[in-house]
């Protein structure tokens, strides 16, 4: 890669000459390290650089975006395309001014053309009247629908694989660049650096070639759940604008974080861009914590949405593990982007109540929960009072009928007391009667007596007693002694 | 999904699997019911305060994360 800068007195081509060298020196470390891009070297860190034009390490230092790291890597390389612009101008002035006539080598004279060239940065807009994509670059031939002009163009490889357009013949163009001449052959030829599609015909056979390749390859059918209680989102849209502020407004206030990465949405910086920031939110994802990206534009026609349209934005879209939302505001044809992201609500208010709706659950079923909840408990609640209601019930139930038991044993009880009583007491009457007959103080108070002999021993036979012998008789009343006179 | 997300996601799984718990009791504890009660109404009120209207907060995001917090 030359590292000089195009001989020019002019500042602003000076400038353009810096950010398309910083831009070659990035892309093409970015190849060969196999790193990303932006991760090497942003475009507006390429473009800070380009307006401080630094000098030595310490202005490059002091550069936004410029850590030591980078300072240390890419230091010296970037202070040659800063510095080395100036020294070549002089030089070539020097050189100039004390030949008075120079006579150039060829190869120094095509330089020298090139070098004039090189400042021309140009768009042109035609039709691809050919094209051929070969492994060491695309070969182009433009020509005007009227006129009969014929341009020869040249992609650089790197550049066209950064283009994510598919290129057929007859598609109308708008390339940027500058001219040169191909030092090998001689041949004039215009070094394409950017391309866009023009034209609603080109751009229509485009997005239907890209959709037709992407849906081939499953691209559309991947489609991941937006997580429940979104509450960091990243950004991808144009800080400018209302799609940022419409998508702001919209949100519910939960509480939620955004992160913009401001990028351009149309233009052919916008591609880069919107890549660019999908790769740097997920490879920053992690510390961010996201849940969700967003990635948003205002409606418009097929060429203002290119960018959505376009095979790097595609993918970068599918490459991204983070879940997308692609709001991309559309009439007839979805753009490709929106139909490989996630979900794809067509405005930046859809998008914004789709993050709301993350919040369903919480916000509509919480009240209900809470209800439910208190519900259940009351109703085990009640249920409790009537089970113990019911149990207390059962206890009276069962005391009442001990007691109707009781009181009928205690009747019946009784009712055997009595009749046992009362045949107890005509046994007591009968022995009493019996007892009375049988009492020998009846008979002496009839008159009978009863007589004993001295050892009080019943006197029933008279052969029991002796002639002399004392007897007792024991009368009703009183006792008297006699003497046995005779016995017979 | 952000631990924040994570955290509202178990509160409401935990809430939700509190009002099951009472479908599927046969028998009745009511003390246990009760402390299951409190737990519930201590999530709801947490969540609730999640609802309550906090500012969402914004910002742009220049350069990288690395470049920024060195402070370049």
């Amino acid at each position: 890669m030359a590292n000089t800068l195009p001989l020019s007195e002019n500042f602003d081509d000076k400038k353009e000459g810096v950010i398309r060298y910083l831009t070659d020196l990035r892309n093409e470390l970015a190849e060969k390290s196999g790193q990303e891009r932006y991760k090497i070297l942003q475009n507006k860190t390429i473009d800070y650089i380009a307006d401080a034009m630094p000098q030595t390490l310490e202005e490059l230092a002091a550069i936004k975006g410029i850590g030591p790291k980078k300072l240390k890597e890419l230091g010296s390389a970037i202070l040659a395309i800063t510095t080395g612009g100036e020294a070549n101008v002089k030089e070539k002035v020097i050189q100039v001014s004390e030949s008075g006539e120079r006579v150039f080598s060829v190869s120094e004279f095509l330089d020298h053309i090139n070098d004039i060239l090189y400042p021309q940065n140009v768009v042109v807009q035609g039709e691809i009247s050919s094209v051929n994509v070969h492994p060491s670059g695309v070969y182009l031939t433009l020509k005007d629908k009227k006129d009969e002009g014929i341009l020869d163009c040249y992609i650089r490889p790197h550049i066209y694989s950064y283009l994510g357009v598919e290129l057929e013949d007859g598609m109308e163009v708008k390339i940027g660049g500058f001219p040169s001449v191909y030092k090998r052959s001689g041949r004039f030829r215009f070094m394409v650096q950017t391309l866009e599609l023009t034209g609603e015909g080109s751009l229509k056979k485009a997005y239907e070639l890209l959709k037709k390749k992407l849906e081939l390859e499953g691209l559309f059918v991947r489609k991941r759940p937006i997580p429940e209680f979104i509450k960091r989102i990243g950004i991808i849209t144009s800080r400018q604008g209302a799609v940022i502020e419409d998508f702001k407004n919209n949100l519910e206030r939960l509480g939620f974080e955004l992160f913009l990465k401001d990028v351009r949405v149309e233009g052919v910086r916008a591609v880069d861009d919107i890549t660019e920031a999908l790769q740097w939110f997920n490879s920053n994802a992690d510390k961010l914590d996201l849940d969700v990206l967003v990635i948003m534009r205002g409606g418009g026609s097929l060429e203002d949405l290119q960018a959505f349209n376009n095979e790097l934005v595609a993918r970068a879209v599918f490459a991204s593990y983070i879940p997308t939302i692609c709001a991309i505001g559309h009439h007839k044809d979805a753009p490709i982007a929106s139909l490989v992201g996630d979900e794809a609500p067509s405005t930046p208010t859809g998008a914004a109540m789709r993050v709301n709706q993350s919040w369903d659950r919480l916000v509509k079923d919480l009240p209900i929960l809470k209800r439910e909840m208190v519900y259940a408990y009351e109703s085990k609640l009640v249920a409790a009072y009537s089970r113990i209601e019911s149990l207390r019930e059962k206890m009276i139930n069962y005391f009442r009928r001990a007691f109707v038991k009781f009181e009928s044993l205690k009747s019946a009880l009784l009712e055997v007391f009595e009749r046992e009583l009362a045949r107890v007491v005509e046994r007591v009457g009968t022995i009493e009667k019996y007892l009375a007959s049988v009492n020998p103080e009846r008979n002496l108070k009839l008159g009978y007596s009863i007589v004993t002999d001295n050892s009080g021993k019943v006197i029933k036979d008279s052969s029991q007693v002796k002639i002399g012998e004392d007897i007792k008789t024991k009368l009703y009343k009183g006792e008297v002694v006699s003497k046995v006179k005779e016995a017979k | 999904m952000t631990k924040e997300g994570k955290k509202v996601k178990e509160s409401l799984d935990k809430l939700e699997s509190i009002v099951e718990w009472f479908d599927k009791q046969e028998d009745i504890d009511l003390e246990e019911g009760l402390e299951k009660v409190k737990a519930g109404a201590e999530i709801v009120k947490d969540l609730k305060s999640k609802l309550k209207g906090i500012e969402n907060k914004f910002k742009e995001i220049k350069g990288d994360l690395d470049e920024e917090e060195n402070g370049q």
